[in-house]
């Protein structure tokens, strides 16, 4: 069993963080979202980069989509195309 | 008569205010009808994908050159909306490193994100992961799900982000996103 997710520097992402997320699901932010199946497959064992210390954000990881596999096997390349459309979301949310 | 007029205003109370957001209300598919939040009016088409979405009435829609744009108009600090983005799939990855690079992806770039669930959803035609996260920025807390699929040569990512201020808040919001979500039609 992996331990859950404590921060997000070096850390592992297994099963541990499944049920770390299902307490919080029960605290009132997803009351009854509930559905597990599959979670195991998804998201296996895999281990973090160190972030950079920014106060609230780390910088976007990796190049162009698809280009690169860090040691892990994970496509670093697609990971900084999600983060882009995050990152769009916050942009567009806030009416400053 | 106004028993039949008392037993609708029955139902339809139970199934606006009945229940979070769970699976059947995801997949659209099963379980009650549920009246829509607000009334939905325009619809889209979504260049790339060949889909076109429903939007409701108070949403706005733009396209930039890195993703489809839809917002609410509101005033609060932070108004929901759905960025939708469409990406050549280079490295030709399945769902369970698609999902895995996500949530990788996330909690590296942002420090006080939250991942709630990650599920999986049939909507449409399309297999879908459903991530579910939280985290704010400032005072301001906020609930975000993104929903990622493959299509043909393409990832499409559909990442939706609202206001969580009071505790379960978000739930009301995402609510809104899976009825975009399932209007989504070739």
């Amino acid at each position: 069993m992996y331990l859950p997710v404590k921060g997000t520097s070096n850390a592992k992402i297994g099963l541990g963080i499944y049920a770390e997320q299902h307490q919080k699901i029960h605290n009132g932010f997803f009351e009854g979202y509930d559905k597990s199946a599959g979670v195991d497959l998804l998201v296996k064992s895999i281990s973090t980069k160190k972030m950079n210390n920014f106060p609230g954000r780390a910088p976007a990881v990796g190049p162009k989509a698809g280009k690169s596999k860090d040691f892990y096997g994970i496509d670093i390349g697609a990971g900084a195309q999600f983060i882009l459309g995050v990152d769009l979301n916050l942009k567009i949310g806030f009416n400053h | 008569m106004n028993r039949n007029i008392v037993l609708l205003t029955l139902f339809l109370s139970f199934g606006f205010h009945s229940g979070s957001p769970s699976t059947e209300e995801n997949s659209g598919t099963k379980g009650k009808v549920q009246e829509p939040l607000t009334k939905f009016s325009d619809r889209p088409f979504l260049e790339g994908l060949g889909m076109s979405i429903q939007l409701q009435d108070n949403w706005t829609y733009e396209k930039n050159e890195n993703a489809f744009i839809f917002k609410e108009n509101c005033t609060d600090v932070f108004c929901s909306n759905m960025v939708v983005r469409l990406m050549e799939n280079e490295s030709d990855l399945g769902m369970a490193e698609l999902t895995q690079a996500f949530i990788t992806s996330i909690s590296q770039r942002f420090r006080e994100i939250k991942v709630l669930g990650v599920t999986e959803e049939k909507i449409g035609d399309l297999n879908f992961t459903i991530a579910d996260y939280k985290m704010h920025e400032g005072s301001t807390h906020l609930g975000g799900t993104t929903a990622l699929t493959i299509k043909g040569a393409k990832i499409v990512s559909f990442n939706f982000m609202g206001e969580n201020q009071q505790a379960g808040s978000y739930v009301n919001h995402r609510k809104v996103f899976f009825q975009m979500l399932n209007s989504l039609k070739s």
